[in-house]
């Protein structure tokens, strides 16, 4: 496409907003017609659901998480896990307990894990559920 | 004159349709927009290359028209850029195949949406479910003119493609 008009002033032609003059050159030109062609296409598939899409999309938009199936219901069934086991009194008593991350054991457990690249939201608590499945002792 | 003739039986093709589209949106004027309409075509005499672009292009001018219609009337108009206007459904009729035929457009539509880059996707939703400007979803965006009307361009091409996938795409031009 090689008319420096046929993404701009065509196209803000086509919706009205153009000089009316552009008309010409678009009548003349094969790039901005082919463009004409393709918008008016899309308008008119698109008219009769117009009024239900919405303005905003469903979801905010966000990073591209890659956290596999597998590691997703590995949290999942982790975190269901918290709430089935009963829980047992600590004999030492602190309240927080730093257990050392054994990685190989994450990673034999939910090898997507550490091999996906994670959302960084999701990093510490992936591996948290999932340490506090592997150590019941820790609940 | 060989292209005078040829305009000559393009207008005469499409002219019925245009009528009927213009009366479906302006009723009380769609006449004077219609005579307007093939005035203006006649004088860009477009050397479209077949009829599907030369119908896509005389709709553009009627919708333009259309659209400074109402400007005009001050009338405020939701879709009025895009050819299915704001008629409302016919109390009683139903189109099973049409509404299926909607709903999966919509679905493809949204789909493709939510596949692009956000900020296409906000360009094709603003100046379609809100009627902003160019110029004002430059502003929101931040971003120049061109570069929206390009993201609106790039956009377009996307959800066209798409529908086209699926065979939901309709010639140029609206109905």
């Amino acid at each position: 496409m090689s008319c420096p008009h046929a993404q701009s002033t065509t196209v803000a032609w086509l919706y009205g907003e153009g000089p009316e003059a552009h008309g010409a050159h678009v009548a003349s030109c094969a790039d901005c017609t082919d463009v004409l062609v393709e918008h008016e296409s899309v308008l008119a598939a698109v008219a009769p659901v117009a009024r239900q899409l919405s303005a905003e999309p469903p979801r905010a938009p966000a990073r591209r998480s890659v956290l596999g199936w597998s590691a997703a219901l590995g949290l999942l069934a982790a975190a269901a896990l918290l709430f089935v086991l009963p829980r047992q009194a600590p004999t030492d008593a602190p309240e927080a307990v730093a257990v050392a991350l054994d990685t190989d054991a994450v990673a034999r457990h939910s090898p997507d894990l550490l091999t996906d690249a994670l959302d960084s939201d999701l990093d510490a608590l992936g591996a948290e559920v999932v340490l506090l499945s592997l150590d019941l002792s820790t609940l | 004159m060989q292209v005078a003739t040829v305009l000559e039986e393009r207008i005469g093709h499409y002219s019925a349709e245009i009528l009927a589209f213009l009366r479906r949106r302006a009723p009380r004027d769609a006449e004077e927009l219609a005579q307007e309409t093939w005035l203006r075509v006649a004088s860009a005499n477009p050397r479209c290359a077949d009829e599907r672009a030369f119908r896509a292009y005389a709709f553009t001018v009627a919708r333009r028209l259309l659209i400074d219609h109402h400007r005009r009337a001050s009338a405020r108009i939701q879709l009025v850029g895009l050819p299915g206007g704001l008629e409302p459904a016919v109390a009683g009729a139903s189109d099973p195949h049409g509404d299926a035929a909607a709903a999966q457009t919509l679905a493809v539509v949204e789909a493709a949406l939510d596949a692009m880059k956000p900020e296409l996707a906000q360009v094709f939703r603003w100046r379609t479910c809100s009627q902003l400007s160019f110029k004002q979803i430059a502003l929101r965006q931040g971003v120049p003119l061109n570069t929206a009307l390009g993201r609106m361009h790039h956009a377009t091409r996307r959800i066209s493609a798409a529908l086209s996938a699926r065979g939901l795409l309709p010639d140029g031009g609206p109905r």
